[in-house]
C-alpha cells in the first residue's frame, strides 16, 4: 500500500488523528477454509515511523461477483 | 441563547433474508435492565450506563463478553452524571405494540461526566442514550444525544462511536464461494510510514 500522506499523530499530536480509509484488494482465493493470517508490515525506520488504525475491515467485493 | 446538541446514530443490523415475525414490542424492567423483545429479537439495556449487555436472535445470543468493554456500548457513557433518569419514551402499550423506545440520560449539572473509555477525558454536557425496536425489525437502534447547555463552560468530544463485542462462536466465518476479490479495509488515524506491506497466507 503506498500514497499514505504523512501526519504528526504518533510522534506529536496525540489525540488529534486525521482519518482515512485505505482499501487493499486482493484475490480471494488466497484464503482457505479454516485459520488464515494477514500480515501487516512496515518498513524499518525511526522509533516514529508506523501506523494507527482504528480497525481492520475484511469484506468481499460485492461487486467482483463471478 | 443557544443550545448545542449533536446525535449520534447507529444501528445493530441482523439478517434481513429472515422471516418477519409479527409479535408486539414488549418492554419490561427491573432495577438493572430494560428489556425489549419483538420476539424475534430480545436487547437488554442497562439503566446506569446505557450498554447494550445482551442481543438475543431468536434466542441466540449475539454478544461477546471476552475482552474489554464487554458487548455493545457508547464511548461515552452518562453513568457518573450528576442526575441520572432511565425511562421509557416510547411505550409500546400506548401504540399496539408497534415500537418502544428506552432511555439512560445523564445530566451534568455543570460537572464533568466521566470520560469513562472516551479519548481525551471527560465532558461537560448532558448525554441521553437511546435504544428503539420496532415490531418488525430484525435490528436494533441505538443514537445519542449530547447537550452542551450554554451556561457551561467549553467541552470537547474527541469522537464518539457505538461499538459492538460479538460472540466470537457465531461471528466465526466468512463466505467467499460465490466472490472472485475480497477487501481489507485499514481506518488510519496516524500514519508517518511511507507504505504498508499487506502479505495473505504468506
Amino acid at each position: 500500500m503506498t500514497g499514505l500522506e504523512y501526519n504528526a499523530t504518533i510522534n506529536r499530536d496525540g489525540i488529534q488523528g486525521s482519518w482515512v480509509e485505505k482499501d487493499v484488494a486482493f484475490d480471494a482465493s488466497l484464503m482457505k477454509e479454516g485459520r488464515n493470517t494477514l500480515k501487516l508490515t512496515i518498513p524499518a525506520g525511526g522509533l516514529t515511523s508506523g501506523i494507527i488504525y482504528d480497525y481492520l475491515r475484511l469484506e468481499v467485493d460485492e461487486n467482483a461477483r463471478q | 441563547m443557544s443550545l448545542s446538541r449533536f446525535c449520534s446514530l447507529g444501528m445493530i443490523l441482523l439478517s434481513a433474508a429472515i422471516a418477519r415475525a409479527a409479535s408486539p414490542v414488549t418492554i419490561i424492567q427491573d432495577d438493572r435492565v430494560f428489556t425489549l423483545s419483538n420476539g424475534l429479537l430480545t436487547a437488554e439495556v442497562n439503566k446506569r450506563n446505557g450498554d447494550l449487555t445482551s442481543l438475543r436472535f431468536k434466542g441466540l445470543e449475539m454478544m461477546g463478553y471476552t475482552s474489554g468493554h464487554h458487548a455493545g456500548y457508547w464511548e461515552q457513557s452518562p453513568a457518573r452524571a450528576a442526575h441520572l433518569t432511565a425511562t421509557i419514551t416510547i411505550d409500546p402499550a400506548s401504540n399496539g405494540g408497534a415500537r418502544g423506545e428506552v432511555s439512560i440520560k445523564g445530566i451534568s449539572d455543570g460537572r464533568s461526566l466521566d470520560g469513562g473509555d472516551q479519548p481525551g477525558g471527560g465532558m461537560l454536557c448532558d448525554l441521553e442514550i437511546r435504544y428503539t425496536l420496532g415490531r418488525d425489525d430484525q435490528g436494533l437502534y441505538t443514537y445519542a444525544i449530547f447537550t452542551h447547555q450554554p451556561a457551561h463552560g467549553a467541552t470537547q468530544i474527541g469522537e464518539s462511536r457505538f461499538g459492538a463485542k460479538l460472540n466470537g462462536k457465531v461471528f466465526d466465518w466468512m463466505s467467499i464461494d460465490a466472490h472472485g476479490r475480497a477487501t481489507l479495509r485499514l481506518a488510519l488515524t496516524g500514519v508517518s510510514a511511507s507504505t504498508i506491506e499487506v502479505s495473505v497466507n504468506d
